[in-house]
């Protein structure tokens, strides 16, 4: 074996600058495989959920020491929609000092381009939100990343444990939904001010086709698990597993084909969790369900379950006191009209409705976001007819009363 | 000047390089050319941004398959005493990135469970890369694949691009488009000359 040079004849010194380039290339490359070997090496398990036991009965009952029921609380209101003729996909996040931040799109249709991501706060004192402010716009989206931004969707957020707030959301340069791409900011004032956005790759296709539904859960290195779906080619639920500094460590497939997505992750111990997901696919419409024992690493064949839901986002977190889940969702077979509770056990192998949020012959009550908060109470924010964002928030006591009333009992 | 521009400085200098060699505007004109197209991509704002900025909203940054290719294309003469066989070499970068994205693209936009696009994000894989280029580098006739990975290699452990998958540096769909296009283009041209002797 010999290299030449300008033809055939070999020139003895432009063949030592050769093999002097494809050293330094090896060296490269061999302290690449070092430095790598040693991240293997020194590599920490696997972080699992982190789970925060509000154990709301536990308050209630250590309250005051007696054992005196209190009035259940049981509240509604309507966010205020900043002005915008159209307001859709709330989610919902705990807040440094208590409070909770709702963040949803509106503008004047879904899709528009001047829809922005709006942010309000409740007080936990006044029981009131703030008015709604805009935190994310098309144009500031485009002027942080030197990017061509269509348009703004879904927000997704988390307060992590150093008390910075994640917000997630997709944004669109090219084509519809289908060709998303997600953002974050985070916020380390509890939403006054945003650090600038960062883009994540999470397709090797252009990077298009994740989205973002619902909130991620922590991780115990600091880093979160963020439930995504793509749908392009498929329609299918991932979980992405998101470092304490922004960096995708790792993706996980929950399902695959052209069925599930908006998967909602929620965490009943340190290593089980479970997906529950909007179907899109053929009838029977049924809410779709996987589920995982190693923190995110593996999932279960998705199931169907008896919840019916006809291609309409579901909401889904855990009640660990109560070694189970509940699950907000569209309880109408055919549309949006009718927005439930549903709470299920541990392995979601006992799945019981327990009250109708709303229940109308028409309109439109939908993409649910819940979330607890350190007191132990239940807030729930959805769409209401797209003109509005409609608030609930309920403790345990009355959350009892419901599950009462329904025969259901699930046992710690 | 991020990596993203810096990757696609280095994709359209060899673009500009070739447009103004088939315009016959002769070596300066080439390198004006050459100069002008990622200069005006970077330089020229369309409300608000420029034209790498547009190109990134597809495509956050080309990855070193593409880089490399419009390379070698735009300065073949120029590169090829470095190589035994210039066009061999070409050709075996272009058939490993054709297997790569036609085994790995359809799986990892959903055709099943596995997604090896996900494997990408992990270290063990990095590790397994960084091995088979130090082999590239041992064997010498492999020398535009070893290029191709080490450059990869070097820009994901220091975190240069957008991106945290080793996935997104070694190769994108424009590459992957390129390299198939070529591909078959090759096997026309072999078909019919096989027709035409028989």
């Amino acid at each position: 074996m010999h290299f030449s040079w300008r033809g055939q004849n070999p020139d003895g010194r432009r063949i030592r600058r050769y093999q002097l380039a494809a050293s330094v290339g090896f060296l490269m490359s061999a302290s690449v495989a070092i430095s790598y070997g040693i991240d293997l090496l020194s590599e920490t398990p696997q972080s699992e959920f982190v789970i925060r036991s509000i154990s709301a009965r536990s308050v209630a009952v250590k309250g005051d020491g007696t054992d005196a029921p209190s009035v259940p609380l049981y509240r509604t209101q309507l966010l205020d929609n900043g002005g915008q003729p159209s307001v859709h996909a709330a989610t919902l996040v705990n807040l440094p000092g208590g409070d909770i931040g709702a963040f949803w799109f509106g503008g004047s249709r879904e899709g528009g381009m001047d829809v922005e991501i709006w942010f309000a706060r409740y007080d936990q004192q006044t029981g009131k939100f703030s008015p709604a402010r805009s935190v994310m716009s098309r144009q500031l989206l485009a002027e942080q990343l030197g990017r061509y931004i269509k348009k703004l969707g879904n927000p997704a957020a988390i307060l992590d444990e150093n008390g910075r707030v994640w917000l997630f959301f997709v944004s669109v340069s090219v084509g519809g939904w289908a060709t998303s791409s997600i953002n974050f900011i985070t916020s380390d004032d509890g939403g006054k001010t945003w650090s600038s956005a960062r883009r994540l790759v999470t397709s090797p296709f252009f990077n298009v086709s994740t989205l973002v539904r619902n909130p991620p859960v922590l991780l115990t290195d600091g880093g979160f698990a963020l439930p995504v779906y793509h749908e392009l080619a498929g329609k299918f639920a991932e979980i992405l597993l998101v470092a304490p500094n922004g960096e995708i460590r790792n993706k996980t497939r929950v399902t695959w084909g052209r069925d599930a997505l908006q998967p909602s992750l929620a965490a009943i111990s340190e290593s089980r969790g479970a997906v529950f997901m909007r179907y899109a696919g053929d009838p029977p419409m049924h809410m779709q369900f996987s589920s995982t024992r190693d923190a995110g690493r593996h999932f279960s064949r998705p199931r169907p379950l008896e919840l019916p839901n006809a291609d309409n986002s579901v909401a889904a977190a855990a009640l660990p006191e109560a070694n189970g889940f509940w699950i907000v969702y569209n309880s109408s077979e055919t549309g949006r009209s009718a927005l439930s509770i549903a709470v299920a056990d541990r392995d979601v192998s006992m799945i019981v409705p327990i009250h109708d949020l709303e229940s109308a012959d028409s309109g439109e009550f939908s993409y649910p976001a819940i979330t607890t908060d350190i007191h132990g109470h239940h807030h729930v924010a959805w769409t209401d007819n797209r003109q509005s964002i409609k608030h609930l928030v309920f403790d345990d006591n009355w959350l009892t009363q419901a599950l009462d009333a329904s025969w259901v009992i699930l046992s710690p | 000047m991020n990596f993203s521009d810096l990757m696609w400085i280095l994709t359209l200098f060899p673009l500009g390089y070739s447009l103004g060699g088939n315009v016959r505007a002769g070596r300066v004109g080439q390198l004006i050319a050459a100069c002008l197209l990622p200069a005006a991509a970077l330089l020229v704002p369309i409300n608000g941004i420029n034209i790498v900025g547009y190109l990134a909203s597809i495509l956050y940054e080309p990855s070193f398959a593409l880089v490399l290719t419009c390379v070698c294309v735009a300065f073949r003469s120029r590169l090829s005493p470095l190589f035994d066989e210039f066009t061999a070499a070409l050709l075996r970068l272009r058939v490993i990135i054709f297997l790569s994205g036609v085994s790995l693209y359809p799986m990892a936009l959903g055709l099943g469970y596995f997604d090896p696009y996900a494997l990408f994000y992990r270290p063990q894989t990095a590790f397994v890369v960084a091995l088979i280029a130090c082999g590239m580098w041992m064997g010498k006739r492999h020398l535009l694949i070893a290029v191709w990975l080490t450059c990869s290699l070097v820009a994901h452990r220091f975190d240069l691009g957008e991106s945290d998958n080793l996935f997104d540096y070694l190769l994108d769909p424009i590459a992957f488009a390129v390299a198939s296009i070529s591909i078959c283009c090759r096997l026309i041209r072999a078909w019919r000359f096989r027709n035409a002797a028989c």
